[in-house]
C-alpha cells in the first residue's frame, strides 16, 4: 500500500485568511491549518463560512472540536513519511531564492518532521502566492510546543474508505 | 596549510577511493587530536601507508594517553555548519542542503570539524562538487557512522576544549 500524496483544497482565500491569523496567534493559527485539512465536507463548508466571515477564533475552536470528536468524520493527519515531504521540494526552493537561511532551515524541518496539515498548507500558500517565508518561521518555531501538547492529533471516525484512516486517499474528494 | 587541513583533504582522497572505512578512521583524527598526532599521521600518508595511518589514528583517538580535543554537539545543532549552509543556499543545491542540515543537528565533531576544513579549502583544493559528495556521504551513512562510533566522546580531553577554545 503506498501512501498517496498531498492534496490541496485549492482555496486561496482561506489560505492567505489563515496566514493573517498564523503571524499573530501561532495556537489559533495552527488550529486553523489543522481545520483547514482534516475537516470533511459539511464541516469544512461551515468552517470555510466563518473564516471568510472573519470569525477565526469561532472557525478554530470548531476545528479542534470537530478533530476531537468522536462522531464527525473527518480525514486523517498523517505524519511525514520516511524521506519527509517530498512534495515541499518547490517550498525549499522558493525560499533558497531568497537566501534567508533561517527560513530555509525551517521549511527543511518542516519537511522531515511536519504533519500532512502543515505540509498542505504550505503548498497551498505557495500556489496562492502568499508570505510563504512568515508562515515557515511561524509553522516552524511553533513546531516543538505543538508536538509537547499533541495539538494536531486527529481522532477516528476516519471514513471506512480510507482503511484505518492511515493510508490511501482513494475517491476522497478535498473541498 | 595547517597539517589538519592536509588531513582533511587526504581523507576526502580516500573515500573518493571508496575506501569508506580507512577514510572513516581517518576521519576520528580530524578536530581531535593535537598537531603532533596528525603530524604522525600525515608523515604515514606520504609514504603512502594508508592502511598504517588509518589504523594509527583510530588507536590513538580511542587511548586515553593523548591530548584531545572534543565537542558536545549544541542543543540547537552546530552552527560551525552555517557557512557551509549559505553556500549551498547561494549555490542552489537544495538536496544537498538538506542533507547538510540534518548533519547539523545529528553530526559529531569530527565530522563538522572535517566538513569546516574542507569548506575553508574551497575554491582551491576543493571543489564546489567534493563539497556536495562529503556532505551526501555523511548524510546517507548515518546509522553506520554512529555505531562505529566515529567521533564517540574519548578519554583524554584537554582543559583548553572543555572551555570552548579548541581546535
Amino acid at each position: 500500500m503506498s501512501v498517496k500524496g498531498i492534496r490541496i483544497r485549492q482555496k486561496p482565500e482561506v489560505a492567505l485568511r489563515v496566514m493573517e491569523v498564523l503571524e499573530r496567534d501561532p495556537f489559533l493559527g495552527k488550529a486553523l491549518v489543522l481545520g483547514h485539512k482534516v475537516l470533511m465536507d459539511r464541516e469544512y463548508a461551515r468552517f470555510e463560512e466563518l473564516v471568510r466571515s472573519g470569525r477565526v477564533g469561532e472557525a478554530g475552536a470548531f476545528a479542534l472540536a470537530v478533530a476531537r470528536s468522536p462522531y464527525a468524520y473527518k480525514f486523517p493527519n498523517r505524519e511525514a513519511p520516511r524521506g519527509g515531504w517530498k512534495e515541499l521540494a518547490p517550498v525549499i526552493e522558493a525560499l533558497m531564492g531568497t537566501g534567508d537561511l533561517k527560513a530555509v532551515e525551517g521549511a527543511i524541518r518542516l519537511k522531515t518532521e511536519g504533519d500532512e496539515a502543515e505540509a498542505a498548507f504550505l503548498l497551498e500558500l505557495l500556489a496562492a502566492g502568499g508570505d510563504l517565508r512568515g508562515a515557515v518561521l511561524a509553522l516552524a518555531g511553533h513546531l516543538p510546543q505543538d508536538r509537547r501538547h499533541r495539538a494536531s492529533e486527529v481522532q477516528p471516525p476516519f471514513p471506512p474508505y480510507l482503511k484505518a484512516g492511515k493510508e490511501v486517499e482513494k475517491e476522497a474528494v478535498n473541498g | 596549510m595547517k597539517p589538519v587541513e592536509k588531513l582533511s583533504l587526504e581523507v576526502l582522497r580516500v573515500l573518493r577511493e571508496r575506501s569508506s572505512f580507512q577514510g572513516l578512521a581517518l576521519m576520528e583524527a580530524v578536530g581531535v587530536l593535537w598537531r603532533r598526532e596528525v603530524g604522525e599521521l600525515l608523515r604515514l600518508l606520504e609514504e603512502d601507508r594508508v592502511c598504517d595511518a588509518a589504523v594509527l589514528s583510530v588507536m590513538m583517538a580511542r587511548s586515553p594517553w593523548f591530548h584531545k580535543d572534543w565537542r558536545a554537539r549544541p542543543q540547537e545543532g552546530w552552527r560551525e555548519l552555517s557557512p557551509l549552509l549559505e553556500e549551498f543556499l547561494r549555490e542552489g543545491e537544495r538536496e544537498a542542503a538538506e542533507d547538510l542540515y540534518r548533519l547539523k543537528r545529528e553530526a559529531s565533531w569530527p565530522e563538522v570539524r572535517w566538513l569546516q576544513l574542507l569548506h575553508r579549502r574551497y575554491g582551491r583544493e576543493v571543489s564546489l562538487e567534493d563539497l556536495v559528495f562529503a556532505v551526501r556521504y555523511l548524510a546517507s551513512r548515518r546509522v553506520l557512522v554512529e555505531r562505529l562510533g566515529v567521533g564517540g566522546e574519548r578519554e583524554g580531553h584537554s582543559d583548553k576544549a572543555e572551555a570552548g577554545g579548541g581546535a
